[in-house]
């Protein structure tokens, strides 16, 4: 009573007719109300600014990468780099940032914004989608030179860009994809690529190579075009064969990727004239595939060099060196124990082309092997006969020509295990393959590495490690579908028929 | 609070409530993560589990919270509420670690799955616990979503309704905020009459549309579903959960004043 005796000394009643209806108007509770009103619209302005404020202060900092192999974030070297970085950067993802449907789609926002964050404001990212605004294309590219497509990314500094395939930055499961047509990843080049790349566009004289094409040419080599962009190296085709086109003066290699044909004599001449002005040129064998091939104007090349490629097969005969006891063709190379560029380790190589040295060339000239076979391999021939005329020994698998006084070199390779896709998609960038091409090139067209190998990161494998049979499943399909639901169901149905009436 | 907290979470078990929402939960689980030990190369992702439930909130959530302060009303029970010894907040906070709670337990099915995906020699990385976390303050901030919408009325059907419908608002900010972009952008390309650039009105378009998504709860809590720990999506969730607890609070305040 005393209560309501209070209530009615604060009420002050007004009786406003409005029509026939009586309104008791409380003074405390339209205080309360205004108070209500004012008191929400300022804790939402404080929770907007609040969450805006700490977005732009802590959210870079307060970012951690909780995965096993550091998959969202940079490592120390490109941590190093982007503090040095001198030059404004732009990232462009020409897509839309919301449409998570794309597999590598979890894979590059988050280390996108990892070099954003460590870079200190030199690089800017940005997310366009062409499909909304399909101007951006003209915009990026005028002149249509670099061909730009939606679902990429831009990697822009001044008037250099560069673009990049999130498709071309993983590794897939090779079963899964020739079998279903589906992309499972398996090991991401995402760093490897995307800081290449920046290298490339702020570089004061960026690296070129040219794959040699018209010959049949291997050209499925995507993962060897990220080891060069890695050394800030962009690759394009380049066709000679027209006669007429020479090797355009920004060339820094030139690669021949296991050939199907020889090259035409202007070819051979343009390459040795290439040599003598200091070019490099990678020679990739491929003997499983063109045994047969005559190689005359392609072997004047490599002899200008002090090299010779034969028709010949490398037979590993010691089992120590032997990639599976069964294959004399697929075995381990040795590199020189003494080279600081090679560490001196295991390199998978299979079907060897035997190269030798050759002997009539010119007394500048200084050939030698960067990678061989153990001392007790032999060479068969065409008919997979052992070969009598050759004896048992050391054989190059690699072999590395120069002249003197001359800077370049002439790189030729027995296997094309070091360059394919075939080789990597199965083996991955982190084999020890992929370090040494990149070593192979690095120390042939620049002077100093300074970049060191950026590797590859597994992605987390979600498949079981046993197979799951049958029986198992079925029984955890019934326990997962049927057993916990059901149970859940019957304990509602008895609880409600026990208290309805309550 | 406690004893807010503990009358509110055994009535979920006392009601069929709690029970079908952890056997819905359970079966859209199951199926998920059974399609997966089943596909023809068997694997086991547990945060991609969570990520297909996260679209379920909608159904969940509702049914879940409908019951909170309507049904209080509805029953008379609210009375009991508003002159209890102790403070609205106390009865806000008790309801909604509740309905928290249940959300927690719901996920026992998952934390079953993943003794499962043990015993069946898959992986449980961080990428796992970390959906799990982002799972659950995405909850938190639609419990309170809902929570408000049953203080707001004392129908049941009409709190659940209410809440789908912001939920469903903010499970499509993305659509939304692009079809917002895209039709202030060709409105203004077609009035064009201070003659901006395209590249202008692609900005205003992109500011509008970033502007729009950046309250979606959906699109910043999915770092964690990669294993990247941010801490900025928790404080978005937990604070504009602590908002819709205030502005439940100030609702039943004035609910409690307004008696006569």
């Amino acid at each position: 009573m005393a209560k309501k005796t209070a209530r009615d000394h604060i009420l002050t009643e007004k009786t406003v007719k409005k029509g026939k209806a009586k309104v008791q108007s409380d003074s405390r509770f339209k205080s309360l109300k205004s108070f209500s009103i004012l008191s929400v619209i300022i804790f939402a302005a404080i929770c907007i600014v609040f969450n805006i404020l700490f977005d732009k202060l802590f959210d870079k900092t307060l970012t951690f990468d909780a995965s096993s192999v550091q998959i969202n974030t940079v490592g120390s070297f490109t941590r190093s780099y982007l503090k040095s970085l001198d030059k404004k950067v732009e990232i462009i993802g020409l897509f839309d940032k919301n449409d998570t449907s794309k597999e590598w789609y979890d894979y590059f926002i988050p280390i996108i914004d990892d070099y954003e964050a460590k870079a200190d404001g030199k690089i800017t990212v940005s997310y366009i989608d062409p499909s909304v605004n399909p101007f951006i294309m003209t915009e990026l590219d005028p002149n249509n030179m670099f061909g730009i497509k939606a679902d990429t990314y831009v990697i822009r500094s001044g008037d250099r860009l560069i673009s990049i395939d999130p498709y071309q930055c993983f590794q897939y499961d090779q079963d899964i994809l020739n079998t279903y047509g589906l992309r499972m990843l398996t090991a991401n080049d995402v760093e490897l690529n995307i800081t290449g790349s920046i290298m490339y566009v702020v570089s004061e004289n960026p690296l070129h190579a040219y794959y040699l094409t018209g010959h049949n040419e291997n050209t499925s080599h995507s993962n060897l075009d990220n080891i060069l962009l890695s050394l800030s190296m962009v690759s394009q085709d380049l066709n000679l064969t027209d006669g007429t086109t020479t090797i355009p003066s920004d060339c820094d290699i030139i690669m021949i990727l296991q050939p199907m044909h020889d090259i035409s004599t202007h070819e051979r001449d343009l390459l040795r004239y290439y040599l003598d002005e200091g070019g490099v040129v990678l020679i990739v064998n491929d003997f499983s595939n063109n045994k047969t091939v005559d190689y005359t104007n392609l072997n004047e090349v490599t002899r200008y060099r002090g090299i010779s490629m034969e028709t010949g097969l490398l037979h590993e005969n010691d089992t120590r060196y032997l990639l599976h006891s069964d294959d004399p063709y697929s075995s381990l190379g040795i590199s020189d124990p003494e080279s600081t560029t090679f560490k001196n380790g295991s390199y998978n190589t299979s079907y060897n082309r035997y190269m030798s040295l050759y002997q009539e060339a010119a007394s500048d000239i200084v050939a030698g092997a960067l990678l061989t076979t153990s001392d007790m391999a032999s060479v068969d021939y065409l008919n997979m006969t052992v070969n009598n005329d050759l004896s048992v020994g050391t054989y190059p698998i690699v072999l590395k020509g120069v002249k003197s006084e001359v800077e370049g070199a002439l790189l030729v390779f027995a296997t094309a295990d070091f360059t394919s896709d075939n080789y990597f998609s199965v083996k991955t960038l982190n084999d020890s393959n992929a370090e040494f091409i990149y070593n192979c090139i690095g120390s042939s067209c620049t002077t100093n590495i300074s970049v060191p190998y950026i590797p590859e990161k597994t992605i987390p494998n979600y498949n079981l490690t046993q197979p799951l049979s049958s029986n198992a499943a079925t029984l955890w399909s019934v326990v997962v579908m049927t057993l916990i639901p059901i149970g859940g169901l019957i304990c509602g149905i008895a609880i409600y028929k026990r208290r309805r009436h309550l | 609070m406690l004893a807010v907290f503990k009358r509110e979470f055994l009535s979920y078990f006392r009601t069929p409530v709690g029970w079908v929402a952890i056997s819905i939960l359970g079966a859209l689980s199951g199926y998920c993560f059974i399609t997966m030990l089943t596909a023809s190369t068997p694997y086991v992702n547990i945060a991609l589990e969570i990520n297909y439930l996260r679209s379920f909130f909608i159904v969940l959530i509702p049914i879940i919270t409908m019951r909170l302060f309507s049904e209080e009303k509805k029953n008379g029970t609210d009375v009991l509420l508003y002159t209890m010894p102790f403070s609205m907040k106390n009865a806000v906070i008790g309801k909604f670690l509740a309905a928290i709670a249940l959300q927690a337990i719901m996920l026992i099915s998952v934390f079953f799955h993943m003794i499962i995906t043990v015993i069946c020699s898959g992986s449980i990385n961080s990428a796992s616990w970390g959906a799990i976390l982002g799972y659950l303050v995405l909850a938190a901030l639609f419990i309170s979503i809902g929570m408000l919408t049953s203080a707001l009325t004392e129908n049941q059907i009409m709190s659940a309704v209410v809440s789908f419908v912001l939920i469903l608002f903010l499970q499509m900010m993305s659509t939304i905020s692009d079809s917002i972009a895209n039709v202030v952008t060709s409105l203004m390309r077609i009035a064009n009459i201070f003659g901006l650039s395209d590249s202008t009105i692609f900005n205003i378009g992109e500011s509008i549309r970033s502007g729009i998504t950046w309250f979606d709860p959906y699109s910043k809590t999915s770092c964690y579903t990669s294993g990247v720990f941010k801490v900025a999506p928790i404080v978005y969730c937990l604070s504009f959960t602590a908002l819709f607890m205030y502005i439940t609070f100030r609702v039943l305040e004035k609910k409690r004043w307004s008696q006569n």
